[in-house]
């Protein structure tokens, strides 16, 4: 066990290595990690009720200035504080389902993968199903049937992200289980579990981070562009889709409005690419 | 070396090396020898010792960048160096052909077999489309597979019958020189005697030349006039087929047989050779092979040998033997 | 061939069926009851009741979807709440218009992405791959209404090239949206199609082609890009697809009268059959799509076909 503890270990150490030369993925993972801590304090640099959401009469639409580097919106809101502030609804609610699809995903491609066979096939069956929908129509669905809740699209967007993850589970237990090493341990009496614990799950973590990496970009565009349809965070919540959406009247003569919300989009999901593009190439350096 | 040899393929102090993340890796290190017509050389050595670069080298095939080559290398007295791209491309599959390694993955899957083998002879025969994929069909039966398979896809065949599409279409435009990369590695024990006595039989009709690139003793004795030993992208020894099987020299030759076993005396144990080939990116300063030599002085490591000649076209780069 | 095809139709029957289920399901959840929406506050509960009956809500969820499939497949889509207007008329009126966005996006999409990421692969490494590797990493990274507003503001607003909202019948009108919509699958498509390139510029049978004196232009030509193609047309199906749910979003930007448009406009108006009609049109399509992207495969990949012969 000391063993293959330490070749679990050495195989991180290697990937972390062949990740620190990847210029972009870097930056990637320099941008995130900037973003979470922006968003974890969000509240020691901005107060919610004053600038958030308290509106200010004194400074409409003002144009991006050292006092709002962003510029303020039509209830003279800091943009700044908002983008931030919006970056947590993202973020949280985008990591709250694509954690719960990974676990739910992984939990039922595991077992498929394993036993194969009947239980195979009607899971099969039913990611077929949920694949046939795309995932924003599938929360479009939801929410119009339930409402526009935070619950509401954690579960609406995990559901569409379960059927990646349990495929990606099931074919690389079904790879993992015709090798020779799982086969030796089944020949030493391994139990089952022990199995699909110790041998089969550490070697499917690298593609699951991957897909995780790949699957909370998507889900962030998401639910801003449900934002976006009204059918998101509801105002006057801070959201980057529904900053977007209202900033649509003032489009013309207050384009700051527009690009600053986009641009941040843009930067988070371009950085988790990046990040998740670098780890595929660490992890599986013969794809480069 | 009395009368001047007409020559198919003369290699002269071939190099190549491949610059891949701040290293070097030095895959050929100066090799040099001559094919005469309608003769068959063998090189032999160990997996990665630089025999398919050489062969590819001969197509001018070594991607660059990363690799780099120097040396010289003639077909039918023209230097290859010299030529353009396009001149290249009429000399590859017409005047040299090369049989790869693992068939399984030689054929294009999304091509019909026929359809691969017509295109060589569309590229370097005047002719149609029709015509051309009747010649294929014909050598189709030449390799002894039925002409009305050509419209099937590799995937259809067995790994014995694409090697033999592979030769089909190696030799559909009757080559000068077949350079043959392991051709029955990938193969059935059954097979392979069938493919190489096709290979032999076609070479003699045809009258090709060929380097027959193996590390299978064996196959040499059956098919190779010469020989050349190659390790570490350096020719080591080089004979004729009795230079190097009654009179063998060099000490990794001496190694190679020790490898085999002993049919007659059974009770013998095999005498592998200890070690490693050394890392390609850092060869040692002296004779490559010194640090897995049972007889390497002080003079080994730190002077590289040169081939001299032992007697005969008899040649061997090791400092136990002295020129004559 | 045809077996092949017809093998994919028949898989597809249960899919549509099940997605259909879901989505049915799902949408009977929704609070309020249609019979009270239909007959007005002042109704009286005996009314409300009579009108249930009529309208079948008291029956199994089961019994409701199999009856709605059934007319479904007469093209009756139902009656809208409020207007009492035929759900039918109203999506067949709007259907035209997405498929055109889609179809003109999606042909932008293939035609750009396709040389791109084949001329990346080959010249890999050098300006130009970076330059569009980064173009397509932007590509999938930004969101498809902002990538709109964006170009309205350049194109529309400050050059005035192309009208502001689209325009259903003309050819300036369309091509901000079907770009809009468009670029986030050529990103997509461009990527994959790379990839892959990579990949199969590093088999042996294309060594073999170049020993056999193939032009380099021809071996990529004639030998990578059909075997390049398999993975690659996989990946354009599921853009396709994809293409549909973001027309919901890019329609709405451009006010482009199609079902995409007609499906958020319902959920505002808690047009509930609306609703219903337009998610279970656009997944019908994503089937469709997918079943064609199957055949096609068919086409370019010799061991599946050779399994139907």
């Amino acid at each position: 066990m000391e063993n293959s503890d330490f070749r679990q270990r050495s195989m991180f150490a290697e990937t972390w290595k062949r990740l620190k030369k990847n210029k972009g993925a870097m930056i990637g993972l320099v941008i995130v990690v900037i973003l979470f801590l922006l968003a974890l304090f969000a509240g020691v640099i901005f107060d919610y009720d004053t600038d958030v959401i308290g509106q200010n009469y004194n400074e409409l639409l003002q144009e991006p200035s050292w006092k709002h580097p962003f510029g303020t919106d039509e209830m003279g809101r800091d943009l700044l504080a908002r983008i931030i502030y919006g970056s947590r609804a993202s973020l949280f609610i985008s990591f709250a389902a694509v954690c719960l699809a990974a676990v739910v995903g992984c939990f039922f491609g595991a077992i498929s993968g394993y036993f194969g066979g009947a239980v195979d096939s009607i899971i099969m069956r039913v990611t077929d199903m949920l694949l046939a929908i795309p995932e924003t129509l599938f929360a479009i669905t939801l929410v119009a049937a339930l409402g526009t809740s935070t619950f509401t699209l954690i579960i609406a967007l995990a559901i569409s992200n379960i059927p990646i993850f349990c495929r990606l589970l099931r074919s690389s237990v079904m790879t993992q289980r015709g090798s020779e090493h799982i086969e030796a341990a089944r020949a030493i009496g391994a139990k089952t579990s022990t199995i699909i614990m110790d041998h089969i799950l550490p070697n499917c973590i690298a593609p699951v981070l991957v897909q995780f990496t790949l699957s909370i970009a998507v889900t962030i565009l998401t639910i801003s562009g449900l934002s976006f349809l009204g059918l998101g965070v509801a105002p006057p919540k801070p959201e980057w889709g529904a900053l977007l959406s209202s900033s649509r009247s003032y489009m013309r003569e207050h384009t700051y409005l527009t690009i600053f919300p986009g641009l941040a989009i843009m930067t988070t999901i371009l950085s988790l690419n990046l990040l998740g593009d670098g780890l595929r190439d660490a992890l599986d350096p013969r794809l480069r | 070396m009395s009368e001047e040899k007409a020559y198919a393929l003369e290699i002269e102090n071939l190099k190549v090396e491949y610059h891949v993340d701040k290293e070097v890796v030095h895959a050929l290190n100066g090799i040099s020898f001559k094919l005469a017509k309608g003769e068959t050389i063998g090189l032999v050595g160990e997996t990665g010792a630089g025999k398919t670069t050489t062969g590819l080298s001969v197509l001018r095939l070594i991607p660059s960048p990363p690799g780099v080559v120097s040396g010289t290398i003639k077909v039918q007295g023209e230097d290859i160096g010299t030529l353009s791209e396009k001149q290249m491309e009429s000399i590859r599959g017409n005047v040299v052909s090369m049989i790869f390694q693992d068939p399984m993955t030689s054929l294009n899957p999304t091509k019909t077999v026929e359809n691969q083998i017509a295109e060589v002879i569309r590229l370097h025969e005047k002719c149609g489309k029709k015509e051309s994929v009747e010649k294929a069909r014909t050598m189709l039966e030449m390799v002894g597979i039925p002409g009305d398979r050509g419209v099937e896809f590799p995937h259809q065949f067995s790994g014995g019958m694409k090697q033999r599409v592979v030769i089909a279409m190696a030799l559909a435009c009757s080559p000068e020189i077949l350079i043959a990369d392991e051709p029955t590695t990938a193969l059935d024990v059954t097979i392979q005697a069938q493919v190489l006595d096709m290979i032999r039989d076609l070479k003699k009709q045809y009258n090709m030349s060929m380097i027959m690139i193996t590390h299978d003793l064996g196959i040499v004795a059956e098919i190779c006039d010469t020989v050349a030993i190659v390790y570490a992208g350096q020719i080591v020894e080089y004979g004729t087929l009795e230079d190097i099987f009654n009179s063998t020299a060099h000490p990794y030759t001496v190694g190679l047989f020790g490898s085999l076993p002993n049919m007659d005396d059974r009770t013998q144990r095999l005498k592998p050779i200890p070690g490693l080939m050394p890392d390609p990116t850092k060869l040692p300063q002296g004779c490559t092979f010194c640090p897995r030599c049972p007889h390497a002085t002080e003079k080994c490591r730190t002077e590289r040998p040169t081939l001299v000649n032992i007697g005969g076209e008899h040649q061997v780069a090791c400092h136990l033997f002295k020129e004559g | 061939m045809l077996k092949y095809i017809g093998k994919r139709l028949l898989a597809m029957i249960p899919v549509v069926l099940g997605v259909t289920l879901i989505v049915y399901c799902i949408m009977s959840l929704a609070p309020g009851d249609p019979a009270r929406t239909i007959l007005g506050e002042q109704a009286s509960v005996e009314q409300v009741e009579a009108l249930r009956e009529e309208m079948g809500l008291n029956d199994p969820i089961i019994v409701q979807y199999l009856r709605y499939i059934w007319n479904l497949l007469h093209g009756d889509f139902g009656t809208s709440y409020q207007s009492r207007i035929d759900v039918s008329t109203e999506i067949w009126s709007r259907f035209p218009n997405t498929i055109k966005l889609a179809l003109v996006a999606s042909l932008i999409s293939v035609v750009l992405a396709l040389p791109l990421g084949i001329i990346a692969a080959v010249k890999q490494n050098t300006f130009f791959d970076s330059f569009s590797m980064f173009i397509a990493i932007i590509g999938i990274s930004c969101p498809t209404f902002w990538f709109g507003l964006i170009l309205i503001l350049v194109f529309a607003v400050n050059l005035k090239w192309f009208p502001v909202s689209g325009q259903v019948n003309t050819l300036k009108g369309i091509i901000l949206p079907a770009l809009t919509l468009g670029f986030n699958s050529m990103a997509a498509m461009a990527r994959v199609t790379r990839s892959s390139m990579l990949e199969v510029i590093r088999q042996d049978y294309i060594r073999t082609a170049r020993a056999k004196g193939v032009s380099n232009r021809n071996v990529i030509l004639q030998h990578a890009v059909p075997n390049a193609m398999i993975p690659t047309v996989t990946v354009i199906g599921l853009r396709i697809g994809g293409l549909l749910a973001g027309a919901v979003i890019c329609e709405t930007v451009f006010a482009w009268p199609g079902i995409g448009r007609l499906l958020v406009q319902s959920i505002q108006s808690r047009n509930t059959p609306v609703v219903l009609g337009c998610i279970i049109i656009f997944s019908i399509c994503f089937s469709l799509v997918n079943l064609i992207v199957d055949v096609l495969y068919a086409f370019i990949d010799p061991r599946i076909k050779s399994q139907y012969q």
